[in-house]
């Protein structure tokens, strides 16, 4: 996929966020009295040109965000903006591309048409229209195959490409990207993160909701971590995802002794067969552990500093905030009794 | 953008959707076998003919055209969500009433096109059999047709209410019997005023009459082949309070539908 270029956006100043969030909550009124609590009380801020993502297991507010962002919900309490006006209102639709999670469109058009069809609801004007649209459909490689077949024969990728080639038609200020990849194929994957990273660069706001941690490590500049309609964490990737200070050394060929010289020296080992798997928190202690192998005879497979992964630092996150729940409900229990 | 332009474009796209589609082409084949199966009525007296065939065409369009409100009706604002395509609409500068009446144009647009295609075949039969003899068109039957469209408007203006809160059931269920009561709103009433029947009875189909829309009224089938009558308009004006009314009915149908829909969370 190739990028469209970004046609200058409207003067705006950069410190006005283009989405606003101030305490917005959600909760979901069922039968009997019950009631589901969606969204607690989610501050956010995204900055122009910002590529944010939101990630979250099933269940963690994240859908219910974008459809509050998008008019489609109604906050219980608290606030959002686009671009100073309220969800739902045209001025902001106007600057607005949405893809939803798993798109489906009027199955009896075909992909041209459909694009004619949301191009004209965006008041995309005719003598842009038509170059706009076979522009998209070659970006998204419908051109030659799948612009004049109806929508009903696309295959799910097809029906993700014109996703993405609908929610560019109106040239957005803000895409926002409901679980783009979800579905696809490696190929598919791939040409979605390049169309990404190609609308970053383009300096287009982007809002990426996705449970894909891998996905979103490689495209989003800042990310919100949620979690039971709670955000447990926000901020640039390179703060969540810290770099590492340690130090892990591979050898094979120790014997006894040798694995036993390790320990001596107060260093943690683990043995796997032949294999010696050596981590340590410095680089004196990294010198100390290859100084032990050449001595004992060990021969160096591997010398890597392992960085911790998104999905890690999410995994933590997630696994400390169910543990604080865990003790909150267990303590209220006892405090009732 | 102007404020009509996206309703007509969602109106556009909803006829173009249903004519795309099996069920309406389906219905109109079978109303147009029901037409031409009209022809071939035994010989019997000019006079009984021409009731007859005037009976029985514009009780094809009536029926049909309301078979095909609520069958392509009831899926236009429920189908949308169930299936998803609403999200990418509503997600662009549409306004939730835009859409509202975007569906309701829609809506009219098929049974435009479903009453001018049945009436182009009754009037064809109604030639064949009679008009080759008697040369004398009876206007009256364009009247009558045009009424039937003002009636299917009004049913669905009723079905777009509905399927802005019930579930596409509920909207079948509600327009059918909408449909029913309006329809033989005349011999329910009268059902309901014998001596026999309690005060509580009574009292609630006057309510029920009131409310509900009176589709007897639009048809013109019993004032031409029933009661004769030469004219609409003269000594009684058969068109206007009925249309009025219908007028009415669209115009609150829509309004609620509007009002609802603006708070429906999706």
């Amino acid at each position: 996929m190739v990028a469209t270029a970004k046609s200058p956006a409207v003067a705006e100043p950069t410190t006005n966020p283009v989405v606003d969030i101030r305490g917005l909550s959600k909760t979901y009124r069922l039968m009997m009295g019950k009631e589901v609590n969606a969204l607690t009380d989610l501050t956010l801020e995204i900055k122009k040109g910002e590529t944010f993502a939101i990630v979250g297991p099933n269940g963690s507010g994240k859908t219910t965000t974008m459809k509050i962002l998008l008019g489609m919900l109604f906050p219980t309490a608290g606030e959002a903006k686009l671009f100073g006006y309220a969800p739902g209102d045209a001025e902001a639709q106007r600057r607005i591309g949405y893809l939803p999670e798993a798109p489906y469109f009027y199955e009896f058009l075909n992909g041209r048409e459909l694009l004619e069809y949301y191009g004209k609801l965006c008041g995309v004007p005719e003598e842009v229209r038509k170059s706009r649209i076979d522009e998209l459909l070659k970006m998204v490689d419908l051109y030659d195959r799948g612009a004049d077949m109806p929508i009903r024969v696309y295959s799910r990728g097809m029906r993700q490409r014109i996703g993405i080639a609908q929610a560019m038609i109106n040239d957005p200020d803000l895409l926002i990207l409901d679980e783009p990849t979800n579905g696809l194929d490696p190929i598919g994957t791939v040409q979605v993160r390049q169309f990404i990273l190609e609308q970053k660069k383009q300096q287009r706001t982007i809002l990426l909701c996705s449970h894909l941690l891998s996905e979103v490590e490689a495209v989003a500049d800042r990310v919100a971590i949620l979690h039971r309609g709670d955000l447990i964490a926000v901020g640039p990737i390179n703060e969540l995802v810290p770099e590492s200070t340690m130090w892990q050394l591979v050898a094979t060929g120790l014997s006894r002794e040798g694995i036993a010289a390790f320990k001596d020296a107060g260093l943690k080992v683990e043995v796997h067969g032949d294999v010696v798997t050596l981590l340590v928190e410095t680089l004196d202690d990294a010198y100390r552990g290859l100084g032990i192998m050449r001595d004992q005879g060990g021969e160096l497979i591997e010398l890597t500093r392992p960085q911790p992964t998104l999905e890690e630092q999410f995994l933590k996150a997630v696994g400390e905030e169910s543990l604080r729940r865990t003790v909150d409900t267990l303590q209220k229990t006892a405090r009732k009794k | 953008m102007s404020y009509i332009r996206p309703i007509f474009l969602i109106a556009g796209n909803t006829v173009t959707g249903v004519l795309r589609g099996v069920v309406l082409n389906v219905l109109l084949v079978l109303g147009a076998l029901f037409l031409i199966g009209s022809m071939f009525t035994g010989a019997i007296d000019p006079g009984q003919l021409r009731a007859t065939l005037v009976d029985s065409g514009l009780a094809v369009i009536t029926m049909l055209g309301a078979v095909i409100a609520i069958l392509t009706g009831f899926t236009m604002i429920p189908g949308e969500i169930e299936n998803r395509t609403l999200y990418p609409v509503l997600s662009k500068p549409v306004r939730r009433w835009q859409f509202v009446l975007g569906k309701f144009f829609g809506a009219a647009g098929i049974n435009g096109i479903t009453v001018l295609l049945l009436a182009v075949l009754f009037f064809a039969a109604y030639y064949l059999k009679i008009g080759r003899t008697d040369h004398h068109f009876d206007l009256r039957l364009i009247v009558a047709v045009l009424m039937t469209y003002a009636m299917l408007c009004v049913l669905s203006a009723l079905i777009i209410f509905f399927s802005t809160f019930m579930s596409w059931i509920g909207t079948i269920i509600a327009s059918m019997v909408i449909w029913f009561v309006g329809s033989y709103s005349q011999f329910l009433w009268d059902m309901s005023q014998g001596a026999e029947v309690n005060a509580f009875s009574k009292t609630s189909s006057l309510i029920v009459q009131k409310l509900l829309p009176d589709f007897q009224a639009m048809d013109m089938r019993y004032a031409i082949v029933q009661e004769n009558v030469t004219s609409f308009f003269t000594p009684h004006n058969l068109i206007g309070k009925p249309l009025v009314v219908g007028v009415c009915y669209i115009v609150i149908a829509l309004a609620l539908a509007t009002l609802i829909f603006n708070y429906r969370e999706l």
